[in-house]
């Protein structure tokens, strides 16, 4: 049976360039749903990726109690000593302790592509952030010197708005000097941001506290201790937070607004894609009526003849669906996207199309081709056949 | 009309095909709505952004000080002149934020006249330290009443400690035409600042309306100007300007919007264009016989456009009215997407030219089908 599905599968497939229109329809549906689809998933991901990848499931942050994000976290200095002397965090071999506290400042800046202003995170940070946040390496330049007004700009950043080393900047009425560039190596949001001495930072922009510290700790295993230890500590009022777990949440509400206007408008256009493989396999089934009674009247069986059929769709739609994602990943495939993250402050990221969201993208092309199929193959097995041959 | 009856049965010649034509049709339509009418929501929330009412702002968002007030109010062209600081507090639970607003609220209703209040409440206020006017629709969201004691938890600190800021609300007030709706809670200035730890003799930004929208340039830089050698210099814009920046970070909504509807309709086209050529070229007897009878061929070609046209329409109208569905039942925040003339006119506009495009060629061919060759055909 196998030889005879497979003879009329060629028979019918030999015949496809008869058909061009129709089955160009069902083709340019699904590639444009599917294109769609794909597009924005690999925006979605493309951002749940880069704002998950900030965090470490070896590293805690501590926060002001009860902040939603970091910017609006306020510490006392009190907090820096009670996490030093915390168990559970990884002493440098000079035995100093891996903690890195830290001032965020939301920065307007102007992005020359667009001639808008949006909001940027300027970061104070101490020596001690490059030893806890090791994914901090120097591209180039150097790094800023204590007490003074230098900083290095993210490498993402610094494509986004245009920086090189040596430029002077003023942001909202303090004037910088770009000494370095840094990559944030394993993504995350830090290649989005401005790195400065936070000594010189809190007293630049009037801020008497800072906004978190970042431990690092001995092992993932650790945070439980450390996360009681500063919990009974009477001293401080504080949440801590696993950093893997706590950029994960910020970034759960736009992924998921992404996914859903992904799906929506997708879905749709996928909906559309099924009307035009449904019309396209009518034509085709209506334009071989003759043959196909003809090979029912010779013995061919039914399962021959709806796996021709299916198969037609599936080749039609699957095409469709690759050509859907072949486009995205060219026009997307390394986008970048700069969008407000969790607090407003912009985060660069590239579009990621991966071969799990490529995948999906194809699985759904198969499933419109053999939806599509499912009517038309009914109505070809179901014709009666002696009216069929004299057509 | 006796071409009606033609074109009908031209049109359910094959129904399936009709109705997946129409179905297609619906959803490319239901999508047009869809983002359209998102798209010019975000544009008409805009037009209720006034041009005549300015923002001033430290530069480097910290506070400003209170003292000057009095050499704003001198700068020519200003009507009135309020200011504000703010508590940024949570009702709750971390999640309900609500930003009080320390104001003279006299002065803060002066400048947003689209804000009703009645006298009575503001007298309230002057008389009721811990006092609050809160807007109607965020009591409803809270089911607060007047005469409730809200407590807000906020980073800002009393001066004995405290992060609990406790509120009587004693009247609400209501928004009309307002971009904001009415979603404010406005405390008394003198109040916060004597209470407060930190940022005493601040306010974070001061609010006025000016005569003439056309002086709004103008007057900004005069503000700007006078503070620009102070340890905090200022930036003023209008509100309408402040808002825009604001929405153009989000990204080019519009053009996103339409690369997805080209595509969609690009799709539609083929479509079509296909079913129309198909129902065409399947009909040239019919239509030789037509002509043979003595219709002309313009009346020929009329009809294959009028059947095109019928579909078009009953597929626009049907997606148009579920995507207005849709968009009422839906909540977009901040927006009240709508389908409006500018939307409607634009969906006809598309109906047209693709009904157009996708028609021209088989309406074209039918008229120019000789009489015996198309029966030769037969």
């Amino acid at each position: 049976m196998l030889q005879q599905t497979i003879a009329v599968v060629l028979m019918n497939l030999r015949s496809l360039p008869e058909r061009f229109a129709p089955s160009m329809v069902a083709i340019v549906g699904v590639a444009v749903a599917v294109a769609v689809l794909v597009s924005v998933l690999g925006m979605a991901q493309g951002f749940s990726h880069t704002v998950g990848g900030t965090g470490r499931a070896d590293r805690a942050i501590v926060l002001a109690n009860g902040v939603l994000s970091e910017s609006s976290s306020q510490l006392p200095r009190e907090v820096i000593a009670a996490v030093s002397d915390t168990p559970g965090v990884r002493h440098r071999a000079d035995g100093k302790p891996m903690i890195s506290p830290e001032a965020v400042v939301a920065i307007s800046v102007r992005k020359p592509s667009s001639n808008t202003s949006v909001l940027v995170t300027l970061r104070g940070i101490s020596a001690s952030a490059l030893d806890v946040r090791s994914e901090i390496v120097l591209a180039e330049g150097r790094l800023f010197r204590p007490a003074l007004r230098e900083m290095i700009v993210g490498q993402l950043a610094a494509a986004e708005f245009a920086v090189k080393v040596g430029d002077t900047l003023n942001l909202n009425g303090v004037t910088w000097n770009v000494v370095g560039i840094f990559a944030a190596t394993g993504s995350g949001s830090l290649g989005s941001e401005l790195l400065a001495d936070v000594g010189t930072v809190l007293p630049a922009y009037r801020r008497l506290q800072f906004q978190s510290v970042t431990a690092q700790l001995e092992s993932a295993a650790s945070f439980q201790l450390f996360k009681d230890s500063v919990a009974i500590n009477p001293v401080v009022n504080v949440a801590v937070e696993r950093e893997s777990e706590y950029y994960a949440a910020q970034s759960r509400d736009f992924a998921a607004l992404l996914e859903y206007i992904a799906w929506i408008v997708g879905g749709l256009m996928g909906v559309g894609a099924l009307f035009g493989a449904v019309n396209t396999m009518y034509s085709a089934v209506r334009s071989r009526s003759r043959e196909t009674a003809t090979l029912r009247a010779l013995g061919f069986g039914s399962p021959t003849i709806a796996a021709a059929f299916l198969t037609e769709a599936l080749l039609l739609c699957l095409g469709g669906a690759v050509l859907g994602a072949a486009l995205a990943r060219i026009f997307f495939g390394n986008a970048t996207a700069s969008t407000p993250a969790g607090t407003g402050e912009q985060l660069i990221y590239t579009f990621r199309l991966d071969a799990k969201t490529i995948g999906l993208g194809v699985l759904c092309g198969a499933l419109v081709g053999v939806a599509g199929a499912l009517f038309p193959m009914v109505s070809a097995l179901r014709a009666p056949i002696p009216p069929a041959l004299q057509e | 009309m006796k071409y009606a009856l033609l074109i009908w049965v031209g049109v359910w010649r094959r129904p399936l095909r009709t109705v997946l034509t129409v179905l297609s049709i619906v959803v490319a339509f239901l999508l047009f709505g869809l983002m359209q009418g998102i798209s010019s929501a975000f544009g008409t929330v805009q037009e209720r952004l006034r041009a005549d009412r300015l923002l001033t702002t430290n530069v480097s968002l910290l506070p400003l000080p209170y003292s000057r007030l009095g050499q704003i109010e001198k700068v020519p062209g200003i009507r009135k002149v309020a200011y504000a600081a703010m508590l940024v507090g949570n009702y709750q639970n971390p999640h309900n934020t609500v930003v009080p607003l320390a104001a003279d609220v006299r002065r803060l209703f002066e400048v947003f006249p689209e804000w009703k209040v009645s006298p009575e409440v503001l007298r309230a206020m002057s008389s009721t330290r811990i006092g609050a006017i809160v807007g109607s629709a965020l009591a409803a969201r809270y089911h607060w009443k007047i005469g409730d004691r809200v407590p807000l938890t906020s980073p800002t600190v009393q001066a004995d400690g405290s992060a609990v800021w406790t509120f009587e609300i004693v009247g609400l007030y209501d928004a009309v035409d307002s971009f904001a709706g009415a979603n404010g809670f406005f405390v008394n200035y003198e109040y916060v600042d004597e209470a407060r730890l930190l940022d005493k003799g601040t306010v974070v930004q001061y609010l006025m309306l000016i005569d003439h929208a056309s002086e709004a340039g103008i007057i900004s830089s005069t503000i700007d100007h006078l503070f620009e050698s102070s340890p905090s210099p200022t930036k003023t814009e209008s509100e309408r300007q402040s808002v825009q920046s604001r929405f153009n970070q989000i990204g080019n909504v519009a053009f996103f919007v339409r690369i997805i509807l080209g595509a969609v309709f690009f799709a539609l086209l083929l479509l079509t264009a296909n079913t129309m050529a198909q129902s065409v070229r399947e009909r040239v007897p019919e239509f030789a016989s037509l002509k043979a009878i003595g219709f002309s061929d313009g009346i020929i070609a009329i009809l294959v456009i009028a059947e095109s046209a019928t579909i078009f329409i009953a597929g626009a109208a049907l997606g148009l009215i579920g995507s207005s569905v849709f968009l009422t039942k839906v909540p977009v925040p901040l927006l009240e997407p709508r389908l409006s003339a500018p939307v409607l006119l634009a969906a006809a506009g598309m109906c047209v030219l693709t009904c157009a495009v996708s028609t021209a060629v088989p309406a074209w061919r039918a008229r120019r089908l000789t009489v015996i060759e198309a029966l030769r055909r037969a």
